[in-house]
């Protein structure tokens, strides 16, 4: 597939089949470094199933479920997809997502700050000739920069992603880094093109109900429950004593979501409630205006619990654990 | 794609005759049960219509996950077909009227009416488990009896010609068991011709009535769903050996996630249970004519033939398959076998288990249980 009718411009190097258009290449991957070199070499000299299959480090083992699980992109349903359509999967990891829609598209890039992963994508795409699957090594979403033409995609997922934009830099205000981010990726898609977002929500049932914030684990094997919920500065209060870190990666409310996407330029928002989570390899997924999504968060609501007082005011859809959202660019 | 369907939905709503118009439509996405292979895996969806506040569940829309899968299409259409054929024949309220089986954006889609109930295996677990059994085993047969009587019986079949069509057929699929089951199939083909002499009538058969499938309102089934595998000229008692073997799995593996091996003891070897699990069976086999002995086959050609179903590239179920071969191994030939079979995989996952937590008392105490059962075989 060639990349030039997306790219900005063609004079990048590339490694492995991944075009390198990142200055600031950052490594982002559950496997640390070496193991992934080691696991990258066995996935040349195997196949990649068979490399995720005979190895001994669990972590890959628990890798294939994120890797090869179709049924986790099946949200895009909702999408107005097309076998003419080229579509960009931000922050694409091991390529779930990728993979899932290169049969249903005319073209998939998969872009990704991490190298590695996207070794594994090509090396993955070769073996089972995948044409029109290319991968792209960007800078880190906080940069708010993308490599690619204004206008050159129907649509763009952003799966698991949008919270960790604002934890690579350092500084700053993660939220406008996440509006910057969310104008950038505005600016490359078609008018009318579509974005697809899966994303906790801050305030879900379960963080109430005492659930550790599930982007501080990757920070420390303890426990910290209640910072999504507490004002963010109370949060970094929190993280700072427990993990001498700001708090960064920021989820956002119902509403405080659809404000940052409108603010970002997009509209004709649709959300979903994926009723078990949006990360599950098979969920059911409800329109959040359905009134069965209702009735599933007052089932979950622990008898005697304040929590009942949210469907008093009719309010139980903002705790929701996860949302997945649809929103247009302007046409 | 939900977008170019729901456009077309609304667009056709006059010629479906399901009520007027909607505002809107939601789709709701029901989880994957992953039984098929993810590449021929079709995704259903309930259709919610929308009349200002109200909403009301109209339709049920199933697509393939690919749009290119052939496997995926062919179930769809074997669908499609089989829910034509039998409403043309018995305009059944419990089963699914087609509204559409239509090409929309490059995709099949088929969509059906939407009925109400819930279904069976959400009322597996009310605080008796086994009244529950009898209640809801007694109502799914007492349907099953109506719809296939009226739907009407097939071609007359000899025994053995029914035994050694399907063991032809798994052979086929499967050379390299050839050696694991000839003794096995030998005797059941030996036990066939004993029968030489009668020959039994095919019965219409769903090939997947189990709990899931059906749904009950006010004490009666008020739905039947899934169709697909539908057929007019099936191996009799297919349906209600089904249905019990999948309610009793459903059962075992509700107990082997709460360690409960008191529970599989009894499900599996209790004498009174049993016989209360084999009466409704022994009410159905009267009722339908099919004599009791001849459930010394049918079990094994149930086994034979559902390996034969989810060995077909259509479905291609992975996951079921390694089950019913395991089973099969086992060489069960009555109800009571194949329980206590099955109750050795519960016995396997709390063993499991039981290593994991270093449980040692737990685990040696599953892996007696194993073993008994194998040696027992």
């Amino acid at each position: 597939m060639s990349t030039e009718d997306f790219l900005i411009s063609n004079n990048w190097e590339t490694e492995d089949g991944v075009v390198k258009t990142s200055s600031h290449p950052s490594y982002w991957n559950l496997l640390p470094p070496d193991e992934m070199e080691t696991f990258l070499k066995e996935v040349k000299a195997k196949s990649w199933k068979t490399a995720i299959n005979s190895s001994n480090n669990p972590k890959i083992k628990n890798q294939y479920l994120f890797t090869d699980c179709p049924s986790r992109a099946d949200g895009t349903l909702y999408l107005s997809l097309t076998k003419e359509s080229r579509v960009l999967d931000l922050g694409s990891g091991w390529g779930s997502y990728t993979f899932a829609l290169s049969p249903k598209v005319k073209e998939i890039v998969a872009a990704d700050s991490s190298l590695e992963s996207l070794k594994f994508i090509s090396l993955r795409a070769k073996e089972e000739d995948r044409k029109n699957l290319s991968t792209v090594q960007i800078d880190p979403l906080d940069y708010g920069k993308l490599p690619f033409k204004d206008n050159s995609f129907d649509a763009v997922i952003l799966n698991g992603v949008l919270e960790w934009v604002g934890s690579y830099l350092k500084a700053g205000d993660p939220l406008k880094i996440q509006n910057k981010c969310l104008k950038e990726i505005n600016r490359i898609l078609k008018p009318g093109g579509e974005l697809w977002i899966g994303i906790e929500n801050r305030f879900g049932l379960r963080y109430f109900l005492g659930a550790g914030d599930d982007h501080l684990k990757y920070y420390t094997e303890k426990k910290i429950a209640y910072t999504t919920i507490v004002p963010r500065i109370i949060a970094s209060f929190i993280t700072q004593k427990e993990i001498k870190m700001p708090y960064r990666t920021y989820t956002h409310s119902l509403p405080g979501l659809e404000r940052l996407l409108k603010r970002s330029g997009f509209e004709e928002l649709n959300f979903y409630y994926p009723e078990s989570d949006y990360r599950a390899d098979s969920t059911k997924i409800i329109p959040l205006n359905s009134k069965e999504v209702s009735r599933s968060i007052k089932n979950r609501i622990p008898k005697n619990s304040w929590l009942g007082i949210f469907p008093l005011f009719g309010l139980e859809k903002a705790l929701c654990d996860s949302y997945f959202v649809s929103a247009r660019k302007r046409r | 794609m939900i977008p170019f369907i729901q456009k077309y939905l609304l667009e056709n709503w006059g010629k479906f005759e399901i009520g007027p118009k909607p505002d809107k439509l939601l789709f709701t996405k029901f989880a994957d049960r992953r039984i098929r292979a993810k590449e021929v895996a079709v995704v259903s969806f309930q259709v919610n219509a929308i009349f200002g506040h109200d909403e009301k569940p109209v339709l049920i829309l199933r697509i393939p996950r690919y749009p290119e899968n052939q496997g995926a299409k062919l179930s769809l259409e074997r669908e499609y077909k089989n829910l034509s054929d039998i409403q043309n024949k018995l305009h059944r309220e419990e089963i699914p009227r087609p509204i559409l089986f239509e090409t929309i954006n490059a995709s099949k889609g088929l969509a059906m009416t939407f009925l109400s109930g819930s279904p069976i295996n959400s009322l597996m677990l009310s605080q008796n488990i086994m009244k529950a059994f009898t209640d809801n085993s007694a109502l799914a047969f007492s349907w099953l009896i109506d719809f296939q009587t009226k739907f009407g019986k097939g071609r007359e079949s000899s025994i053995e010609e029914i035994v050694s069509n399907e063991t032809a057929f798994y052979l086929k699929a499967f050379p390299q068991n050839a050696l694991i089951h000839s003794s096995f199939f030998e005797k059941i083909i030996a036990r066939s011709k004993e029968f030489r002499l009668r020959a039994i009538p095919l019965l219409p058969q769903h090939e997947d009535f189990h709990a899931e499938n059906i749904f009950i309102r006010e004490n009666k089934v008020s739905a039947v769903i899934d169709w697909e595998d539908f057929e007019p000229e099936g191996l009799p008692a297919f349906d209600v050996i089904h249905f019990i073997k999948t309610y009793l799995e459903a059962l075992f593996n509700y107990f082997s996630q709460n360690s409960d091996t008191v529970s599989i003891e009894k499900l599996s070897t209790n004498k009174e249970m049993l016989d209360l699990i084999k009466s409704p069976i022994q009410q159905y086999l009267n009722a339908l004519g099919i004599e009791a002995g001849l459930m010394e086959i049918l079990i094994p050609l149930y086994l034979i033939h559902s390996i034969n179903l989810a060995a077909n590239p259509r479905k291609n179920a992975v996951g079921a398959l390694s089950n019913l071969e395991l089973l099969l191994r086992l060489k069960p030939t009555t109800i009571d076998e194949l329980l206590l079979f099955m109750s050795a995989f519960s016995y396997g996952i709390i063993y499991g288990k039981a290593m994991s937590a270093s449980n040692q008392k737990l685990a040696a105490f599953c892996k007696d249980k194993i073993e008994s059962i194998q040696n027992n075989r």
